[in-house]
């Protein structure tokens, strides 16, 4: 059985040369099969989950993600939705309005308002999951904010 | 017989060189197609200067290695400049592509920030039950996008195990050197009970990172963000944190290190380093000790920069699980009773190569890169008084 042993161990060994190889030759094509195959993603808490409508207006487009909940074994009590402003060319209008019915049942869930010269977010609940809003960035071009939900499924 | 005994001496050099010169060919060969990208040659001179720096730099260490017979000492020169290039390289690119260090809320949230090794511990719980990594960068694109990084730590745990944190981690790096700056360590003893730290630093991290769906390491211990990236200090707990990051980068990678000649981080805090003594078990390479020869005479336990041996482990054969197969050891024994050794094979010396060219190779290949472009940082900044690009 010692034998057999030696054997796998030097093949073992031996083919470790050609791996680097394979590692950094291919390393770009493999990745790209390690996220078909296993589905991966960025987890929605840092990249805010899919876009789920894309609302154009003149100048600029409002994309609206999908409520996040996620949690390691199950849903989370709270959670956000994340909506992202981005002017076509140049800068974001003045002021922005946008009301965002986010759980799709045809009513509007929240009314948010956006002061570029101030700065400042006024954000109007029409429903009681709402808990507040947190600004991610914003520059002359772009603007992200996130409205922190409360998980009605909980 | 003085006849007899001086032919060896003439001989034996030229032959050792002869030899050495055929065994490192295969290297200069791969080396050439890996540092190249099989893309060819840099087209711009500064280009072609760093790419030939590099090139013959790295093939010198590897002929030295084969020449001398000597490891640790040849590995450390390529280890250590590979992280202070690492570090000349990657604010280089922070600068150009952000206009600083910091790390921005945006730059997270646009999923921009480079994936690192020391994650992968903290995402593999999240990952398999949501099928999500918990880190803001990129999967694919970008520099260091996280599946890229996967498949090199994936290959890195095959070809080395643990030998990752002396043969590829561009941190370890720095305290390698550091750690080499004095003759003398100081009179400072570091009982060691404390190498096992690391693994209930892992544990730690791997259990808040899956409580909290966020790299939790990164966020709040990490020490290597001194030299990376950092969050602006734009409120208390930003401030408290930088302050926790300065402290253990000061602490663990330039005190410890400097007064005690050990890597005090690699040794006694990183839990990438834990994880990799777990990986380290598919790994076909180990360290081990010859009891027949060994005198018991400690060199190899006073020299070990990862408090990885001990008297139980001479005793035994072996060094313990948190060895990095730096080869310290092996170049400090007096009776070359410490030796690379294949797994599953008969215990004997002539294993050496097998370890060191997969190990160098990797560390060749993915230092090249790195240090191609801080080498042309640095020929900017000579020739042009910026070491930025465009």
């Amino acid at each position: 059985m010692s034998w057999i042993k030696t054997i796998l161990g030097y093949t073992w060994a031996v083919l470790m040369l050609p791996l680097v190889l394979v590692t950094f030759v291919g390393m770009n094509g493999m990745a790209e099969k390690l996220v078909v195959i296993t589905g991966l993603s960025i987890s929605p808490w840092f990249s805010g989950g899919e876009v789920i409508e894309t609302i154009n207006h003149p100048g600029y487009q409002t994309l609206v993600h999908r409520p996040v909940f996620e949690g390691l074994f199950c849903e989370r009590q709270t959670g956000f939705i994340q909506i992202r402003w981005q002017a076509a060319t140049g800068s974001l209008p003045a002021r922005i309005q946008e009301e965002i019915d986010y759980n799709r049942d045809g009513t509007v869930d929240f009314l948010i308002k956006f002061n570029r010269n101030s700065g400042k977010v006024n954000l109007v609940q029409r429903n009681n999951s709402i808990r507040g809003h947190e600004i991610l960035y914003q520059n002359h071009s772009e603007l992200a904010i996130r409205v922190k939900l409360l998980n009605s499924n909980q | 017989m003085s006849v007899l005994a001086d032919k060896p001496v003439t001989i034996r050099p030229i032959k050792n060189f002869i030899k050495s010169v055929l065994l490192t060919l295969p290297m200069l060969l791969l080396t050439l197609v890996l540092l190249t990208g099989g893309a060819g040659f840099p087209t711009d001179v500064l280009g072609l200067i760093s790419f030939a720096i590099n090139y013959l730099l790295v093939n010198s260490l590897f002929f030295m290695m084969i020449y001398t017979g000597r490891t640790d000492s040849y590995r450390a020169v390529l280890f250590v400049f590979f992280a202070v290039c690492f570090i000349i390289f990657f604010i280089g690119n922070l600068l150009e592509v952000r206009g600083s260090m910091l790390l921005s809320r945006e730059n997270l949230f646009k999923g921009e920030t480079p994936f690192c090794h020391m994650v992968i511990p903290m995402a593999i719980i999240p990952a398999v039950l949501t099928r999500t990594i918990i880190f803001p960068g990129s999967l694919l694109n970008g520099f260091a996008a996280v599946a890229t990084m996967l498949i090199i730590w994936f290959g890195a745990s095959l070809i080395l195990g643990r030998g990752f944190c002396s043969w590829g981690c561009f941190y370890g790096g720095l305290e390698d050197g550091i750690s080499r700056l004095r003759r003398k360590p100081s009179r400072l003893k570091i009982d060691l009970k404390w190498r096992y730290l690391p693994f209930a630093v892992l544990l730690f991290i791997v259990l808040t990172s899956a409580a909290t769906l966020s790299p939790t390491y990164c966020a709040w211990l990490c020490p290597f963000k001194a030299v990376t990236e950092f969050e602006p200090l734009s409120s208390w707990p930003a401030l408290i944190f930088t302050v926790v990051f300065f402290s253990l980068f000061l602490g663990l990678v330039i005190i410890l290190p400097f007064l005690t000649r050990r890597r005090t981080q690699c040794g006694l805090f990183c839990p990438f380093g834990a994880f990799q003594s777990l990986t380290n078990k598919i790994c076909s390479s180990e360290v081990r000790i010859d009891p027949g020869r060994c005198i018991n005479c400690g060199r190899c336990i006073e020299v070990c920069p990862t408090f990885s041996m001990d008297r139980d482990s001479l005793a035994k054969g072996k060094t313990t699980i948190t060895c990095c197969k730096c080869g310290k050891c092996i170049d400090h024994c007096p009776r070359k009773a410490i030796y690379y050794h294949t797994k599953g094979t008969p215990l004997h010396h002539k294993t050496r190569l097998l370890f060191l060219y997969p190990a160098f190779l990797f560390l060749a290949t993915f230092s090249g890169g790195i240090i191609q472009k801080a080498i042309h940082r640095v020929l900017l900044l000579v020739t042009t008084g910026s070491m930025l690009i465009g």
